[in-house]
């Protein structure tokens, strides 16, 4: 469902560690979750339906630290959600413990917007 | 009937003489004040006195408390013979006044079924009341006959007499009206009225009927216009009531609404006359400040009053009619924003910025915290198009509330008809004062942000039934349809057929038609990782040119942010290449003139 982003300061306090990272594999996929039911009566080309992809289990290789620090290599879990995560795909990653934060993942907000915020002192 | 206080019993015969002479004299006023005065008479304080007192009283509490202090038992026991014996001609309000100075619950009466007052013929028109197979009747022949359904009338902006043709009788006199267009929606109960016109244009007497045959029983309740109702205090305690818009009706012909006082918990029942409006010296029990809930019944439905309307304020300024400050029910919550027990889980503020500030621009709508960015996207894209439309279609009344119109299209007539909302200014916020939906770029404070994005998804939502039924997917074509009542042209898009996409939108560019554009439901295989671009999510189209040898579209984000690195000022707007929007979108829809 696209809706908009959490807001940025809400991530950063929920997140006890915010990293560059590249995702190097995917150890496992969940279950494909079901349509939505509402897909069916929908018209043709609706958007904002709500479809979620599969939970994911997945290996990211730490490039940079943006806020905490600890192991290079980490094993995370990506939520049912809106996005798809594949081998390569990188970016700044929200974590809380071993999950991931943030509506879309890495795409959730940009590498310059965090920046800005981290050196507004908002984390 | 024995009256025991003996300044009582004079004031009643006086009272009655006085009855005599002027037939039709209701109870109220200066008459009821009499009365009250030989009831509130004490040592010390003689019946003059108290007239006076009662006179200068400020409110009717006041009144009151000053009978109260002088009523004995006897007389409390006079009052309530008078009002058992019920020969009196008093008003509602008096009615309502004397009940509370004894203590009893003013007594209501049942709402009851609408009889009409007329037969169904005269001279010239005579309506067969069984409308199994259509309004049916004799006539001259020759004449026309004109109809206007009373029932749904209200609901609309019809006068009374702004009628539909029906039909026009045959050689025999004999004439009948199908069950399509405006008769289509005619249901079990519903008040037609009929006349016959001549090729002269004179018109008949009216004829008024209730549709039957159709239905076991009677279907809907009757249809109430809120906003047209004033109230106005006369600074006596009391309230008057009345229609703001004459020649339209409140509600259907027979009507009764039932008001509420919320502060003291009175209730009064006005029915309505023939007309579908209130009769005249229609009062209720109150001061400026009230506020008053409202609820209708047509005699079959909504008998206990349960259900309302909405809730109408008492000016604070004496005078002027007007409404006042009306608070309209709002569309309810998506049910994400609901708690367990179904109770909001934010609160709502008045807002009161202008409409439109420096005109309808494309980058005013942003999307809030609900699944409808098809909506957003849709507005974007007819602002961009055709702004004319939007400024037509919403317009701020004197009351304080705001009228959007939207067309809805009927597939029998194949045409669409003007379907107008009301909402107030009421928007729900979140925690920090910023609406929780749909917003208006540029400042965000309750008195400064645009105001018509928001109050157009908010008559949506209403029209729909909430914000839970917009708030969970749809399409730009119905946004479309619903805006400029245009048919919706829905475009598939495929990766090899990148010519045919552009074509289509340069011609719907050109045409200055509004367009918005999915991506894919699934964000299969991470398609949408890193480009910028979400999936399941609607944009607006604003733009098409070819640079560099490239052909380059032009769309809009509805969040009013987030694009494609490097590609924008993080405005929501950016360009892409044909190529790459036909491997990211699946569909596109337009509209067919």
């Amino acid at each position: 469902m696209a809706l908009p982003p959490e807001p940025l300061r809400e991530l950063m306090a929920q997140a006890t560690r915010i990293v560059m990272a590249r995702v190097v594999e995917v150890i496992a996929t969940g279950h494909k979750p079901a349509r939505p039911s509402s897909a069916a009566t929908l018209p043709k080309g609706a958007t904002d339906v709500g479809y979620v992809s599969a939970e994911q289990r997945l290996r990211l290789a730490v490039e940079r630290d943006l806020v905490g620090s600890g192991a290079r290599e980490l094993v995370v879990t990506k939520p049912e959600g809106p996005y798809v995560l594949r081998v390569g795909a990188a970016g700044p990653f929200f974590l809380e413990a071993e999950r991931i934060l943030g509506r879309y993942g890495p795409d959730t907000h940009p590498l310059a917007a965090i920046e800005h915020a981290l050196h507004a002192g908002q984390k | 009937m024995r009256i025991h206080d003996s300044e009582l019993a004079a004031a009643y015969a006086t009272l009655s003489q006085r009855l005599a002479a002027e037939p039709g004299l209701v109870v109220e006023g200066d008459a009821l004040l009499d009365l009250l005065a030989a009831v509130g008479d004490r040592w010390f304080a003689w019946q003059g006195s108290v007239r006076r007192e009662l006179a200068a009283a400020k409110s009717t509490a006041e009144q009151i408390a000053i009978v109260q202090r002088g009523m004995s038992g006897r007389e409390k026991q006079d009052l309530a013979t008078i009002l058992d014996e019920g020969t009196l001609p008093l008003s509602a309000a008096a009615r309502a006044l004397l009940c509370e100075i004894i203590g009893r619950p003013t007594p209501q009466p049942a709402p009851m079924p609408y009889r009409p007052p007329t037969p169904a013929s005269n001279a010239v028109l005579q309506v067969a009341l069984d409308m199994k197979d259509g309004v049916r009747g004799t006539a001259t022949p020759g004449v026309c006959i004109e109809a206007v359904n009373l029932t749904t009338a209200p609901g609309g902006r019809v006068h009374t007499d702004e009628t539909f043709t029906l039909g026009t009788a045959d050689a025999s006199g004999k004439f009948v009206g199908g069950r399509s267009g405006a008769l289509a929606d005619l249901q079990e109960g519903d008040i037609l009225r009929l006349r016959a016109r001549d090729a002269a244009g004179k018109t008949s007497d009216w004829v008024t009927v209730q549709a039957h045959g159709l239905a076991a029983r009677d279907t809907r309740n009757a249809v109430l216009s809120l906003p047209r109702i004033a109230l106005v205090a006369d600074g006596a305690g009391t309230v008057e009531v009345a229609n703001l818009n004459e020649g339209r009706q409140i509600s259907e012909p027979g009507a009764t609404l039932e008001f509420v006082n919320r502060r003291s918990g009175a209730k009064t029942r006005l029915t309505l006359n023939d007309e579908g409006t209130f009769a005249a010296g229609g009062k209720l029990v109150g001061e400026p400040g009230d506020v008053f809930s409202v609820a209708v019944s047509d005699g079959y439905h909504n008998l206990d009053f349960a259900t309302l309307e909405g809730q109408l304020t008492v000016p604070k300024a004496h005078g002027g009619g007007g409404a006042g400050d009306i608070d309209l029910p709002d569309p309810a919550l998506h049910n994400k924003q609901l708690s367990k027990e179904g109770k909001p889980l934010f609160e709502s503020k008045r807002f009161c910025g202008e409409l439109f500030v420096d005109g309808v621009s494309c980058e005013d709508p942003v999307q809030g915290q609900i699944g409808d960015c098809y909506f957003p996207a849709a507005m974007a894209a007819l602002a961009k198009q055709r702004p004319d439309l939007i400024e037509k279609m919403i317009k701020a009344n004197s009351r304080g509330t705001y009228s959007v119109t939207f067309k809805d299209y009927d597939p029998r007539t194949r045409s669409y008809r003007d379907v107008e909302v009301e909402v107030d200014g009421d928007l729900y916020v979140r925690p920090y004062g910023g609406p929780l939906y749909g917003a208006s770029n540029g400042a965000r404070s309750p008195d400064k942000m645009e105001l018509w994005f928001p109050l157009i998804e908010k008559a949506f939502a209403k029209w729909k039934g909430s914000y839970d039924a917009i708030g969970s997917g749809g399409a730009a074509g119905e946004v479309f349809e619903a805006c400029a009542g245009w048919r919706a042209r829905y475009v598939t898009i495929s990766e090899n057929r990148a010519d045919d996409v552009w074509r289509a939108l340069m011609a719907a560019l050109d045409a200055k038609l509004p367009v918005a554009m999915g991506t894919h439901g699934e964000d299969e295989g991470g398609r949408y990782h890193n480009s910028g671009v979400y999936p399941d999510h609607a944009y607006s189209v604003l733009d098409c040119k070819v640079e560099g040898g490239q052909r380059l579209v032009q769309l809009r984000n509805p969040w009013g942010e987030s694009e494609p690195t490097g590609d924008g000022s993080n405005d929501g707007v950016f360009w892409m290449d044909i190529e790459k929007v036909c491997h990211l979108y699946s569909s596109f829809y337009s509209v067919s003139v």
